[in-house]
């Protein structure tokens, strides 16, 4: 494989990445809503936690640092419970989304 | 006569992640046999394939990178083991190096940073692989 080639995929895939992530989020989103509401089972809680954790790891490698760092806000607020807290940083990562 | 390939397994649960790592590999002519996403996936695939190096992500459901990598270290000490992490985890990064893992990446790197990163390193990999086998 060419160093073009390479290049090429890389930039495929944080196309990729970039229009899979407004549904990822929205999912986030009705997690977190659910979360708020009480009415999150443990699996949800623990699919959440994953979710929100691999778009902090994921994003800053698609070139998406202030959607890593955002998620990243968002995965300690929900590691601290903090209801305040999540509505803000899931705030924050919704208008991170590129446009 | 010509050295066979690096054979390299991947364990990281962002799938974009996994495909990113087997497209650098294969470019720096490593052979991905193998990709998991978890640590329990990546330690069960271990066994099976025997790679020469393995790349885990150290944040993992079901069963964590480092622990993953204690459980591979065990099989294999020679193994080249490479952490992948969250540029806020330097004290499991150090955990980590400490169970014998040889380097880290962080993720808050560019794919093209990660792939320079790698191509830099990748001559030492396959030269103490080499040195491995010949012995």
């Amino acid at each position: 494989m060419s160093g073009d080639d390479l290049r090429l995929f890389i930039e495929a895939q944080r196309a990729g990445y970039r229009r899979e992530l407004p549904q990822r989020i929205r999912a986030v989103e009705a997690l977190c809503g659910r979360l708020l509401a009480g009415d999150a089972s443990i699996e949800e809680v623990r699919l959440l936690e994953d979710s929100v954790h691999r778009l902090a790891g994921a994003s800053g490698v698609f070139g998406l640092v202030a959607v890593g760092a955002a998620a990243r806000s968002l995965e300690l607020a929900i590691h601290c419970g903090d209801a305040g807290a999540i509505g803000s940083a899931l705030e924050s990562l919704k208008h991170q989304v590129p446009r | 006569m010509r050295p066979r390939p690096v054979r390299v397994l991947i364990a990281d649960d962002e799938a974009h992640i996994r495909q990113l790592l087997a497209r650098i590999i294969a470019s720096l002519g490593g052979e991905v046999v193998a990709e998991a996403r978890d640590g329990e996936e990546a330690v069960r695939l271990f066994e099976l394939t025997s790679p020469d190096m393995v790349i885990l992500d150290i944040n993992m459901p079901s069963m964590t990178g480092d622990r993953a990598l204690a459980r591979i270290v065990a099989l294999d000490p020679s193994v080249i083991a490479i952490m992948m992490t969250a540029q806020d985890a330097i004290d499991a990064v150090r955990h980590c190096l400490g169970l014998g893992a040889r380097d880290y990446i962080l993720k808050s790197n560019a794919a093209e940073e990660i792939c320079r990163l790698l191509a830099e390193a990748w001559p030492r990999y396959t030269g103490e692989i080499a040195e491995a086998q010949a012995r």
